[in-house]
Parts: C-alpha cells; structure tokens; sequence
C-alpha cells in the first residue's frame, strides 16, 4: 500500500479542509521550547486587538504543550536537549465566539484512572474553589517535572469544563485529547 | 560570599534575574515559561540559600511579571519561602512588591494569591501599560 501524500489532491484537501472549519493553527510533533516561543508570540500579535483573549489562548497553549512535553509516552531524542521530549498534537480553532484549543497525546493505559479523576474532580469546582484548588496543590511538592496544577490552571483560564477523552490503543497505550474553551 | 551580584538575562522564556545582594534588592521580571524550571531556577535558589545563610539584612523583592507558566509559579512561591523563612528566623526585613499591569486580572489575581500565602509585608503595584509609570 502507498501511503504517500499526494501534494496536489490531498495536501491540497487538508488545507482546505482546516480553513472550512477556521483551524488558524495545527502542530504534531516534539513541541521545543523555540517553538513554543514562536508560536506563542504569533498567538497574542494575532489577537492584539484582544489582549485579555490573546494572552488566555497563549497561557493555555503553553500549560498544553507543556503538558505534551512532559507526559507524553511517545518519546523523541532531541540532541539539542540530550533527553527524550514527548511528541502530540495541537490544533486551535477560531470560531466566531470563542477559540477551541484540542490537545492530545498517547499515554500509557494506567495512568488513565488518575487522569480522568483528576479532571472529573477539577469539573466539579467553580472559579473560587479552582483558586483554591490550585494554590493547595501547588503548597505541596510536584511530582515530576511539571507543576501538577497545568490542568486546573486551563480551566481557571476557561471558566469551562475541560472536555477529555481517552481512546485506548493497542500495546496498553491510549490517546488523551483535551478540549479547552477560550471566549472571546 | 563572593558574588554579591546576580544576573540573568532574559528571553522569550526566561525572566530577567536581577539580584543586587549589596542593596538588598532582588529583580525578577519578564516572562518566564522554560520547560525545566527546577534546572533554571537552581543557581537563583543556591544564590538565595547562600545569601540568607547571614541574617539581618532587609530585603526587596520585586516581581515585575507579564507572563509565567505553573510550573515557575511553583518556583516563585519557592523564592518567597526562602524569604519567608528569612524574615521570621533569622530577624530579616523583607518586603514583596509584585508589580503588575493594569487591567491585568490574571497578573493582579496572581500577586493576590502569593500575598495570601506567604506571610510577608506584600505590595500589590499596578503601573500603567503604555507608559510603565506607576498608578497611584
């Protein structure tokens, strides 16, 4: 089977497909610091005219990528950094009222119940018991090399639920995707 | 202690780190969002502990932010600690200024909520956007 990309049909299809359903930025990938500047940098001088909208997309990109970084299963060596940086995918969608930022990346099965307790509980809470929620866990000592507190931060930023998923794969690995509300 | 002045300078993602021992006053500005914040923040914690090691000084601590990750939020509360811990048992003077933008809630709601958890003389200091003057 050929599984090459035919540039003038296909490629073609994918760009306007993005551009019917107002996808202004996609990624997958090792997402490296550069590029998170970069990016992030385009995102709010995109949204100039919007300040407050500009820098909410921004922080929840960071928190997602960064999330990405960290805890994704699919790994890649990167000689720049001499370690492995984790590989996902980020999609944001600009629809007229609010901007959608989807998140994913493949997990190990077992951290699944973790996971989704952890949003499930972040879910239930409004905006001052996720102030409260945040500033508790971060007290306490991170468990690796993130905060632990990139989650609540999303929702904090949302003021939405965070809608997540998981869809198991085979070898015990899943693919958790999160979608994150930003209003205009 | 040898190095009495401390300096980072910043970038996209790294805040600059202005740290002045002889005059007490320590600079934190900028945004800060590195992928490993403990391996940034380390020298500054080392600096800080050897610093602190000699008590009686009186301290300032400026944040002058516009952007951090969790994770350097983590690592600010951190310093503030250290601070903290200072002030109480080793007869430090130490004030926390947080410098933010106004109009800037997450800015603002961020100073408020580190002024809730640390127990120290807090500022909260809007200054104005465009021209960096402070708001009286």
């Amino acid at each position: 089977m050929n599984s090459q990309i035919n540039i003038n049909s296909e490629a073609f299809g994918y760009c306007f497909d993005m551009d019917s359903k107002q996808i202004i930025f996609t990624f997958k990938g090792t997402l490296t610091q550069e590029i998170l500047a970069d990016v992030g940098t385009n995102l709010r001088t995109r949204y100039f005219k919007d300040r407050i909208l500009g820098r909410k997309i921004f922080s929840v990109f960071i928190e997602a990528a960064q999330n990405i970084y960290h805890h994704s299963s699919d790994r890649e060596f990167s000689p720049l950094r001499n370690r492995e940086i984790g590989s996902g995918m980020i999609i944001i969608q600009d629809l007229k009222d609010f901007l959608l930022l989807y998140a994913g990346n493949v997990i190990n099965q077992e951290k699944i119940p973790d996971l989704k307790e952890r949003c499930d509980y972040i879910n239930t809470l409004n905006a001052e018991q996720l102030r409260e929620h945040y500033k508790e866990i971060r007290k306490n000592p991170a468990k690796g090399a993130g905060g632990n507190i990139g989650l609540i931060d999303m929702a904090r930023k949302s003021g939405y639920p965070i809608n997540y998923n998981f869809s198991k794969t085979d070898k015990g690995m899943a693919f958790f995707s999160l979608t994150v509300r930003v209003d205009r | 202690m040898d190095n009495l002045h401390f300096r980072i300078d910043g970038s996209h993602y790294i805040p600059e780190i202005d740290f002045n021992g002889e005059a007490g006053i320590l600079n934190i500005s900028g945004e800060s969002y590195h992928e490993y914040t403990l391996e940034f923040f380390q020298p500054i914690f080392d600096w800080l502990n050897e610093y602190t090691s000699e008590g009686n000084k009186k301290i300032t601590l400026n944040f002058r932010m516009t952007y951090f990750n969790t994770s350097s939020s983590r690592r600010f509360l951190e310093i503030m600690n250290i601070l903290e811990d200072y002030h109480f048992n080793k007869e430090g003077d130490v004030t926390v200024n947080w410098y933010y933008e106004e109009n800037d809630m997450d800015m603002q709601e961020s100073g408020e909520e580190y002024a809730e958890d640390v127990n120290l003389p807090f500022n909260l200091l809007p200054y104005d956007g465009a021209t960096g003057e402070p708001i009286s």
